[in-house]
């Protein structure tokens, strides 16, 4: 690679900021399947009688009408496959949130030349919209996630009946997402006392200092990580906790200490630890089988520690590859 | 640009229906009931009506939608109204004035996309039923723009965005309409016709104007005020000069002393096959003159059986029968446009005596009154030395040389009763064809002589380059055949001595000082035939409208088998359509697919700078699989030659800013010169 240093980084700045880890399904032949739809059928049927009326009456227009109904019904089969026929599906992201929480994943789709009209696009079974649009168009779908780990929604729907809607066509794409669904946060386990098990690091710590004065509603100067987000995720309503001191004792989050059998258990009492320390700005630490990482605190710390808890004990990458 | 998705997960079927494909519908609704609006009864014109107009209240948000209730009283309303208007109830008028309520009734209820589309699919049967009534090309074509407008309809009820021009969604249906055009015309040449599966209710043509088989002097009148075509003839001969230009269509052979009418030998007692024959007549059945004419007459619909011959016939068309009298008749009513052929006939000279019952007829005159013309007659038949030949000219002469007058408007003949024929005679003395051959073959009745009127029509208008003569009700006529022995059944026109003009030239020149002809009609075209211009127009679509009538309309089981035997050769015609049939719509599709989905022209310069990229790099061996990024291509062929790497990325990066970026227009130049580099 030859490229000069200063345009391959801010390509890759660009790249980054653009394009986060786009994978992308041009709809062609093998990905989209055609049937007519029972209105189609209907107008076929149509066609027939009206067929029979010419031959009775033989009557060259109606023998006429009928068979323009049908060049209409095979010419609708190419006008509708060719609504779909060359889009290109982009994946550009969604946002990273907890296990069984609903996640907004935004989608792009690219016309490649044609004007595409009423495109219904969506999980069948959660939410679907439809669309027109002529060059691209971005659009955010709502979508329940299920487990943690790398985000894999199920297959989606693209389907058009447009223009006619004798034919339906459609096609069910897969896209890789690069954002970590967290584990689901449970919160109904107290956080483990730091002085039990305090002495494998010859560190004392005491737990419970903080001085938790209450909450208040959120003001948009608000800290974020004041928000009570337990308390958020039970009622919607949005609160920021006061605190009148507070004190950094670390705290070591571990599989074992979380009272509770079977990983996946575990790590969503873990998770929930986690976001109690993190609003509580309790400097903390987790030691998983796998990996360890010392205590601290803050935003970006945070995310670390959920990443590593979503990918614990998963294979490094279980969907597609990553462009 | 991203777009908050609505929750609207609803299947398709349940959608509700968009104003614009509302409007559209109502449009087409008011279009395709105008060809039939004469067939539906004028409740079932009020329900429309009222349908449109609720419908439109509601559209501009004042209205309500219909309650049940009153929904159920419209249908009840509309069904008892069919059921009352039309004897037979299952006629396809009924059926006509179903669908019209159905489509009306449906559009107070047509709330979702299923309602919808059943109000298009009943919109297609409309049209459907309303060619069986008439074909013409401008029928066709405004046919064409319902279809428009229904295919319009439909495609806005796929379509969500309101914001649609009326001109682009009509213009993409009519692009649609058309292009489903080439695979029609494929089909409608190529797929074997069938015959009628099961009889049908024909069109009601009882209500149409045209001849009947009784004459009573008034009738002709009605017609010569109707521009209405009866039928054209196209001749492979040469064309019969003026005066011989003589339709004949009934023979009027039995008079009550104020109607003629045709004898219905079937009451008779004569046997069958003494009066009827599906056989050509050369010999035996008093066919005396030679016809060399070679024509083929293409009939405009009249509910009755009779068919049009030039003179006296001979020859027997297809499902018909030549009758005694000389005259044509189909096996059933003429109610579909009907196309038949006559042939050249030379007859053989045979002895020529009629039998006795059908001399009878030719000689019966009533009983009582008309006694002036009794007289006269018999005066004549002395004067002429017994000689029907001489007496029939002296009956001429004497309309040409005493003051008879030729009009459309003469004075009433009923006071006179029984003696109409003496009223005219010595008294009235104006009158039209019908006054004057009635009056012929009376006279020559009481003379003795056998004789009878043939009602029909005379002249035409000529069409040189088609070699076809056109025939309109305006064109209608009676005239006298008298029996002389020896020669047979000769033609006598004494409308001719009165006035020459109606013969050669036309009702309009004989009618000239009268200012009479078609003075009901003032928005007739052949009122005027003197303006160059619009009778150019006229003639230009008249030839149009034949050959569409001659070449689509009439292109059925037969001429099929015609067109596509000279087309595809001799043989097994069946196999030969099958597999025409089969390439033709192989290619045609395979055609389509090409002109459609090859197509794809990029919406956008940078995306066609993108293509030239793609294909400069596909020269080098770098093709892009169809889930890789632009960015992913670059890094791989940057990779794999590193030589090409700085310009590919450099385009490449340049590329992607142009297109996810916000800076639209200003980089396309230096992507170019960066192509050019390549």
């Amino acid at each position: 690679m030859k490229l000069p240093a200063s345009i391959k980084a801010a390509y890759q700045r660009w790249l980054d900021k653009r394009i986060p880890s786009a994978s992308r399904v041009t709809l062609d032949q093998s990905r989209i399947f055609i049937v007519p739809t029972r209105a189609g059928f209907l107008w076929l049927g149509i066609a027939v009688l009206i067929f029979l009326l010419a031959a009775n009456y033989q009557n060259s227009l109606a023998f006429g009408l009928t068979f323009f109904m049908i060049s209409l019904f095979m010419l609708s089969i190419y006008h509708t496959w060719r609504n779909l026929a060359g889009m290109t599906v982009v994946a550009r992201g969604s946002e990273q949130v907890h296990a069984g929480q609903t996640t907004q994943v935004e989608l792009e789709l690219q016309s490649e030349g044609r004007e595409r009209v009423a495109i219904t696009i969506g999980w069948p079974d959660e939410e679907t919209t439809a669309t027109s649009f002529s060059s691209s168009k971005r659009l955010s779908l709502g979508c329940r996630t299920i487990s943690r780990g790398y985000f894999q929604p199920g297959r989606f729907k693209v389907e058009s009946v447009y223009p006619l809607g004798l034919c339906r066509t459609w096609s069910w794409v897969k896209l890789d997402f690069h954002s970590l669904i967290y584990p689901a946060a449970n919160s109904s386990r107290d956080l483990p006392s730091a002085s039990g098990e305090g002495e494998q690091l010859g560190k004392a710590t005491t737990a419970g200092q903080e001085s938790f004065a209450g909450v208040r509603s959120f003001n948009s100067s608000d800290a974020l990580t004041h928000v009570d987000w337990k308390g958020y995720a039970r009622s919607g309503e949005m609160n920021t906790k006061l605190f009148q001191d507070n004190v950094g004792s670390d705290i070591w989050l571990r599989l074992n200490e979380t009272g509770v059998t079977g990983l996946e258990l575990q790590l969503s009492v873990i998770t929930g630890w986690c976001l109690v320390c993190h609003q509580q700005l309790i400097p903390f630490g987790l030691d998983l089988p796998e990996q360890k990482i010392d205590p601290a605190t803050g935003q970006a710390h945070l995310e670390k520690c959920l990443s590593i808890l979503a990918l614990c004990g998963l294979a490094k990458k279980q969907s597609g590859d990553l462009v | 640009m991203t777009e908050k998705t609505s929750k609207n997960s609803a299947l398709p079927q349940q959608e509700f229906v968009s104003r614009a494909s509302t409007v559209w519908l109502i449009v087409a609704l008011l279009m395709v009931q105008l060809p039939v609006w004469q067939e539906i009864p004028i409740a079932i014109s009020a329900v429309s009506v009222l349908s449109i107009v609720w419908r439109v209240l509601i559209l501009l948000g004042r209205g309500f939608w219909p309650p049940t209730w009153l929904r159920s009283l419209l249908v009840v309303a509309a069904m008892v109204t069919v059921a009352f208007s039309f004897k037979p109830l299952i006629s396809l008028e009924s059926a006509v004035a179903v669908l019209a309520a159905g489509y009306s009734l449906k559009l107070l209820e047509m709330r979702s996309r299923r309602d919808a589309l059943v109000v298009v699919y009943i919109g297609y049967f409309l049209i459907a039923s309303s060619v069986l009534f008439s074909q013409t090309l401008l029928q066709t074509l405004y046919l064409f723009a319902c279809i428009a407008v229904l295919t319009a309809a439909q495609q806005g009820l796929y379509r969500r965005s309101t914001s649609i021009k009326v001109s682009s969604t009509l213009r993409y249906a009519g692009m649609l309409a058309l292009q489903a055009m080439p695979l029609t015309i494929i089909l409608f040449l190529l797929v074997p016709r069938i015959g009628p599966l099961w009889s049908v209710p024909l069109p009601d043509n009882s209500a149409r104007t045209g001849l009947t088989d009784e004459m009573t002097p008034g009738d002709i009148a009605r017609l010569s005020k109707s521009d209405e075509l009866v039928f054209r003839a196209r001749f492979s001969s040469a064309l019969p000069a003026p005066q011989e230009r003589y339709w004949r269509a009934v023979v009027l052979d039995r008079f009550d002393g104020k109607t003629w009418r045709q004898s219905d030998f079937q009451r008779s007692r004569v046997a069958r096959t003494d009066w009827k024959t599906n056989q050509p007549v050369v010999s035996g059945w008093w066919q005396t003159q030679e016809s060399d004419f070679d024509y083929e007459i293409m009939m405009e619909p009249t509910g009755k059986p009779w068919l049009y011959s030039l003179g006296q016939s001979a020859s027997v068309p297809k499902d018909s029968s030549l009758l005694r009298t000389l005259r044509l008749e189909a096996n059933k009513p003429v109610d579909v446009r009907t196309v038949y052929s006559i042939q050249p006939v030379t007859p053989e000279p045979v002895s020529l005596k009629p039998p006795e019952w059908l001399r009878k007829i030719n000689l019966q005159t009533p009983d009582v009154g008309n006694d002036r013309s009794r007289k006269l007659a018999r005066q004549l038949w002395q004067q002429s030395g017994n000689d029907a030949v001489k007496m029939a000219d002296r009956v001429m002469l004497m309309f040409r040389q005493e003051p008879f007058f030729y009009t459309l408007n003469p004075p009433l003949l009923t006071s006179a009763g029984r003696s109409s024929i003496d009223r005219f005679l010595f008294d009235s003395r104006q009158g039209f064809c019908s006054h004057y051959a009635g009056a012929f073959v009376y006279l020559m009745r009481a003379a003795g002589v056998p004789a009878r009127v043939v009602g029909g029509y005379q002249g035409g208008e000529v069409k040189e380059e088609e070699n076809l003569i056109q025939v309109r009700q305006f064109d209608a006529h009676a005239w006298a055949e008298i029996w002389v022995e020896g020669q047979g059944w000769l033609r006598y026109d004494p409308t001719a001595m009165v006035s020459p003009e109606r013969i050669n030239s036309g009702l309009e020149a004989a009618l000239a000082n009268e200012g009479s002809f078609l003075s009901d009609s003032p928005l007739s075209l052949h009122r005027y035939r003197q303006s160059s211009v619009l009778n150019g127009i006229r003639l230009a679509f008249e030839q149009l409208e034949y050959r569409w009538q001659r070449s689509v309309i009439n292109y059925r089981e037969e001429q099929q088998r015609e067109f596509l035997s000279s087309l595809l050769g001799k043989g097994d015609l069946l196999q030969k359509q099958t597999l025409a049939l089969i390439v033709s719509i192989a290619f045609l599709l395979l055609l389509s697919a090409l002109l459609l989905l090859k197509n794809a022209k990029p919406a956008s310069a940078e995306l066609a700078l993108y293509q030239r990229f793609s294909k400069k790099m596909a020269r080098r061996g770098f093709q892009r699989s169809a889930d890789e990024t632009e960015l992913a291509f670059a890094q791989r062929v940057s990779k794999q030659s590193p030589e090409l790497a700085a310009v590919v990325s450099q385009f490449t990066s340049g590329y992607c800013k142009l297109v996810y970026g916000a800076d639209k227009h200003e980089g396309i130049d230096k992507l170019k010169s960066i192509l050019r580099q390549l």
